[in-house]
């Protein structure tokens, strides 16, 4: 015979179980929907880290310039999971200089821009004062870049791998869109995704 | 006075139970061993020249410098009149010819031997040309009006042949029964056994055939005949990471990656398979394919290295000695380690002298010439290749951009 008293702590314990099997069941399922609207959403700021500075002098001594001596349908065979595993260790050990989630997304991104044979672009920085935009960040080498506001562009001054340009400010700069061109390939970013080719 | 004899066996009979009375060992009474640890450096007290980093140098050697502002200073090879060819796979560049024209051990003059040709990197020297590999081709170039710039190039492989990405340097060694290439893994341990990577090939002089030589190899940058022999050598990095499967973490250390899997140094016979990427170093599986059915017929095929360095070395290049400059060592080797990338202290980052034993021509031990870690372990170059000049000197090529010369102490 089981005593009440235990009785009553034994049924405690049951319903503290099944609280606990509940918030561990909403807990995977908030996760999981989190996992999916936060992969479909992209990147809403400026993204500070210079990703293709990063790659020239953490990667590009053996994987060349722009992912030169890269085997391009070898990468595009890699899941995201797994380029996105490979990048961390590289970045680890090779690189020897760790990165954190969102530089992983963003050196992703550069390498998706391998594959796809276009321009990279990052805006790094949106400032307004005194009624202008300051708007910089880095692109694909040798590309041109125009900033397209309310119907009109404006070309942005490029150096090497950094772009920047003043503007008349708009009421919201998250409007305006990044129009960067290389040869005849071409790329445009909206400027709160911070970064071109995300998924 | 008779219970005094009892005395020793009562006293034996305590030190017995105090035995017994000792706890067994526990884990946490062990230290934690840090197997990539230098060896003490206090007697390295070997010269370094000017504008040369505090490297630990062997007392009996001395380390000047030989060139400088050579960015991604590669590999390096001699002619037979005293030019010294360096790799520098960048766009841009392509491989310099450089000349000791006084013979003071300074490099003082340099020229653009090939140009705009990407990712140049093995080179050796036979028969009047300057044999080189690139990411995906090979070719040979020679000087005919002595201007240090090459006039004339034959492509041998045609670019974009061979497979570039990961292990994409190719190792190169001209022989007058071909020229041999390695072709390295497509990343850190893929199973790349039924495509031509992982695998030294034997091609005609003319590039036109090929035929396997060895297989079973990760990243072969350098390969050269043993002196007076037809035995090919060469330096083969080891994998990474290979305790990731045994749960090995950040918290946790890696005690398993930072031991292994050894650097070989291996003789590579024709035929021969040398396990990677299934079997490493003395037949060990490695853990990703540890439940192959076949895992022992792998292991039973596989050659072990003719030496082991230590995990993580990078022995990139290597050469032979040759001459009788330093006292007893013609036949052995000198390898550059360019030094861990993956181990939690940093390991390799020396020059090593593998010693080879003259009467059975197979290594027997080696000892460290110089290491490139400061005094803190912190790192002050990275080696890349070595090679024999004309005058029995060893120089060594690093990323910064310089070469060293090793030399006798005066």
């Amino acid at each position: 015979m089981i005593s009440r008293k235990k009785a009553q702590k034994t049924q405690k314990t049951g319903l503290l179980f099944v609280f606990f099997y509940a918030f561990l069941r909403l807990s995977v399922l908030l996760a999981f929907f989190g996992v999916i609207f936060g992969a479909a959403k992209k990147e809403s700021a400026p993204l500070d880290f210079a990703a293709i500075s990063y790659y020239n002098d953490h990667c590009a001594r053996c994987h060349g310039p722009d992912g030169v001596n890269y085997d391009l349908k070898h990468l595009a065979q890699s899941s995201d999971e797994k380029l996105s595993q490979v990048i961390e260790l590289m970045a680890e050990n090779q690189g020897q200089a760790p990165l954190e989630a969102r530089q992983i997304a963003a050196q992703m991104a550069y390498h998706r821009s391998f594959m796809d044979g276009q321009p990279f672009v990052i805006l790094s920085r949106a400032k307004t004062e005194n009624g202008q935009l300051q708007l910089s960040g880095e692109v694909t080498p040798e590309s041109q870049v125009q900033i397209c506001l309310e119907e009109k562009r404006y070309p942005a001054q490029v150096e090497d791998q950094n772009w920047s340009i003043t503007l008349p400010a708009p009421t919201d700069w998250k409007q305006v869109t990044i129009e960067v061109t290389k040869g005849n390939t071409k790329t445009e970013l909206k400027a709160g995704e911070g970064f071109s080719h995300q998924k | 006075m008779k219970s005094l004899y009892f005395l020793p066996t009562l006293l034996l009979g305590a030190s017995f139970c105090a035995a017994d009375e000792t706890p067994p060992v526990t884990l946490d009474a062990i230290p934690k061993v840090f197997s990539q640890a230098l060896p003490p450096l206090e007697k390295f007290n070997g010269k370094t020249g000017d504008k040369v980093p505090a490297f630990a140098v062997r007392p009996g050697y001395q380390v000047t410098l030989a060139a400088d502002g050579l960015t991604e200073a590669r590999f390096m090879v001699f002619d037979d009149k005293g030019t010294l060819y360096l790799s520098q796979p960048d766009k841009k560049k392509g491989i310099s010819a450089l000349m000791d024209k006084d013979g003071d051990g300074v490099y003082e003059t340099k020229t653009q031997f090939v140009s705009n040709m990407q990712a140049a990197h093995g080179v050796d020297f036979y028969d009047g040309w300057l044999w080189f590999a690139t990411a995906t081709g090979a070719h040979k170039a020679r000087d005919t009006n002595g201007d240090g710039v090459a006039d004339e190039t034959i492509g041998l492989i045609a670019e974009g042949t061979l497979p570039r990405s990961g292990h994409w340097w190719k190792g190169l060694c001209v022989t007058p029964d071909g020229f041999y290439l390695s072709i390295g893994d497509s990343g850190d341990h893929d199973d790349n056994f039924a495509t031509e990577r992982e695998k030294i090939w034997l091609y005609s002089l003319d590039g036109k055939t090929r035929k396997l030589w060895a297989s079973g190899i990760r990243n072969t940058e350098k390969m050269r005949l043993r002196p007076g022999t037809k035995e090919l050598w060469g330096s083969d990095h080891g994998t990474d990471n290979i305790g990731k499967d045994w749960g090995e973490s950040k918290e946790k250390g890696q005690p398993f990656t930072d031991a292994g899997p050894p650097e070989e140094f291996n003789h590579y016979v024709e035929g021969a398979f040398y396990g990677h990427p299934f079997v490493e170093g003395n037949r060990v599986p490695r853990p990703d394919y540890l439940n192959r059915p076949d895992i022992i017929d792998l292991a039973a095929r596989t050659t072990p290295p003719a030496w082991s360095f230590g995990a993580h070395w990078a022995g990139n290049g290597w050469t032979f000695l040759t001459k009788d400059y330093f006292p007893n060592a013609s036949g052995d080797v000198f390898v550059a380690f360019h030094g861990s990338a993956n181990s939690s202290a940093k390991a390799g980052y020396r020059i090593e002298r593998l010693m080879f034993d003259a009467l059975t021509g197979r290594p027997y031990g080696s000892q460290l010439i110089v290491s490139t870690l400061g005094a803190n372990g912190q790192q002050l170059d990275r080696p890349v290749d070595c090679v024999e000049a004309p005058d029995g000197t060893i120089l060594f090529s690093c990323d910064s951009g310089r070469i060293f010369r090793i030399s006798k102490a005066n």
